[in-house]
């Protein structure tokens, strides 16, 4: 009996050893790039392959390196601290709003791109707002009361959430005492999901994933933009996020974001533009 | 007909088929990577525990054999799963298929464990008994004797823990990997059928099927082993 528990624990011992080996493959000569592919067009999964606009742009960053890049999946709210850690990835390209927050935490590179908060609704729920520069949109007041989707840690679930308990000691947001309900999802999909469900009243989502997630059904969706008063939307600009200690590839990231966003083209759009509606289909 | 427009487009599209026989492979690769840490592990432990009432020596290992059963039964395998691929796992390029198989197999192991000695003890121990009286030694009786008629009353709770563990590898796709049930979620992911609902149900399927062949196999087993049974 001793003998062969002996035995076994020295074989456990031996393949231990051995897995530990063989996984100290140093990877130095690779960017780990974490992200959520439920994203699109920045990121999703076409396949098993993960693809997108934030692919395509570290893409370009492993040719300017001379570096492979790997994308594994992750769920949104974890990304922040694993690219905190950097143990196990480089950086996150997940279509990450730039945050103070955030960047006390991680390094951003230059922002690519500026979106708007959207509102998803079934047609005909809410009144549609002409803003004062003619954008088509929801404004706060109107979610009032009811059950609001959003994405985990999105700046989505930020603001709806920030809105209903109030921003600080003493000043209300614009949703307080309104009896509307922020539920948050791990993915825009899944909020989409339960939008059709019926289970809540609207999604509280970036522009483009809005417009994405309605594509197929816009005869009974619908999706505009999110204003708190006729002149201010709620903005955001995205950027890629670094772990503090890899300076070399915030750089070399920066310097793959300036020169798309310097690219424009005859119809006045830039390389990361160009980007989106390949992603979206609509060529490029 | 929505529904069967949708199954149609699963079974029909190449590039949904190869995600979910992917996700298949991932699952079935670590249910029965885990099932066999599992045994092993199981195996030890209840020998281990068993061990202990007869002898002094076998007190310490037994206690540390006690703490791992209650802690892995005592706490539940998403967290598990956590802990080891960002605290204990977490090395770079690591591949996670492997923190995977030993986590599912050190969770599987301390359930197994405690239907093994369930098993063996459920033995009655007159058995014991008689072989030592035949001058058989402790480890003959037991290997010979005891666990032989043992076997044949775990084969169901084992089969049980299998079909279990299967199906809690759903939860994998929180590191990372591609399962069957997160493969699922790809093919209803906006860039494909942008819809989850059908594919969910396909997955379903995939799992009701597996498990169902576990099952039948396991009773045939069952069945070849109580053939010497009077009931």
């Amino acid at each position: 009996m001793k003998k062969i528990i002996s035995l076994i624990l020295v074989l456990a011992l031996a393949v231990c050893g051995a897995i530990a080996l063989t996984s100290c493959k140093d990877g130095d000569d690779e960017i780990i790039v974490f992200t959520n592919a439920f994203f699109a067009p920045f990121e999703y999964y076409d396949g098993t392959n993960i693809v997108g606009v934030d692919i395509d742009i570290m893409n370009m960053v492993g040719v300017e390196m001379g570096k492979t890049v790997k994308f594994v999946n992750k769920d949104f709210g974890t990304l922040i601290n694993y690219v905190e850690t950097g143990k196990l990835c480089d950086c996150a390209a997940a279509g990450f709003t730039i945050t103070a927050e955030r960047a006390e935490k991680v390094d951003f590179s230059v922002t690519y791109y500026t979106s708007i908060q959207y509102v998803i609704v079934e047609k005909g729920t809410l009144l549609v707002n002409t803003a004062n520069d003619d954008e088509q949109c929801f404004y706060w007041s109107q979610l009032a009361g009811l059950k609001i989707g959003v994405q985990l840690d999105t700046t989505g679930n930020i603001y709806v959430q920030g809105e209903i308990d109030g921003w600080e000691e003493g000043v209300d947001g614009e949703l307080t005492d309104t009896d509307a309900e922020c539920t948050a999802y791990d993915d825009a999909q899944l909020a989409y999901a339960a939008l059709k469900a019926g289970q809540i009243d609207c999604v509280v989502v970036d522009e483009l994933p809005a417009k994405y997630l309605i594509k197929n059904d816009t005869a009974n969706y619908e999706a505009y933009a999110l204003y708190y008063d006729a002149d201010t939307a709620t903005s955001e600009e995205y950027g890629i996020a670094v772990n503090k200690n890899q300076q070399e590839l915030l750089a070399a990231i920066n310097k793959v974001l300036n020169a798309l966003l310097a690219d424009i083209d005859t119809n006045g759009k830039n390389g990361v533009e160009r980007l989106v509606m390949t992603h979206f289909g609509l060529g490029a | 007909m929505d529904f069967f427009n949708g199954l149609k487009e699963i079974f029909t599209t190449q590039k949904y088929m190869v995600t979910i026989a992917e996700g298949l492979e991932n699952s079935l690769i670590i249910t029965a990577c885990a099932a066999a840490i599992g045994l092993f592990l199981g195996l030890l432990v209840a020998f281990v525990k068993i061990a202990a009432t007869k002898s002094k020596a076998m007190k310490v290992p037994a206690a540390i054999c006690n703490l791992y059963i209650a802690v892995v039964r005592g706490t539940p395998v998403a967290l598990q799963l956590f802990i080891m691929a960002f605290a204990v796992f977490a090395i770079r390029g690591f591949p996670l298929i492997i923190t995977a198989i030993i986590t599912f197999g050190i969770n599987s192991g301390a359930y197994v464990a405690e239907n093994i000695r369930a098993g063996i003890q459920s033995v009655d121990i007159g058995q014991t008994e008689a072989g030592r009286s035949l001058g058989l030694t402790y480890s003959t009786t037991m290997g010979k004797i005891v666990v032989p008629q043992a076997i044949k009353n775990v084969i169901p709770a084992i089969g049980n823990e299998l079909i279990a563990l299967l199906k809690e590898t759903s939860i994998v796709s929180m590191v990372g990997l591609i399962d069957l049930t997160f493969s699922a979620k790809i093919v209803g992911s906006g860039q494909n059928m942008a819809d989850y609902f059908v594919p969910m149900c396909v997955a379903a399927m995939f799992y009701l099927v597996m498990v169902y062949i576990i099952a039948t196999i396991l009773k045939l087993i069952e069945r070849r082993l109580r053939q010497s049974d009077r009931r």
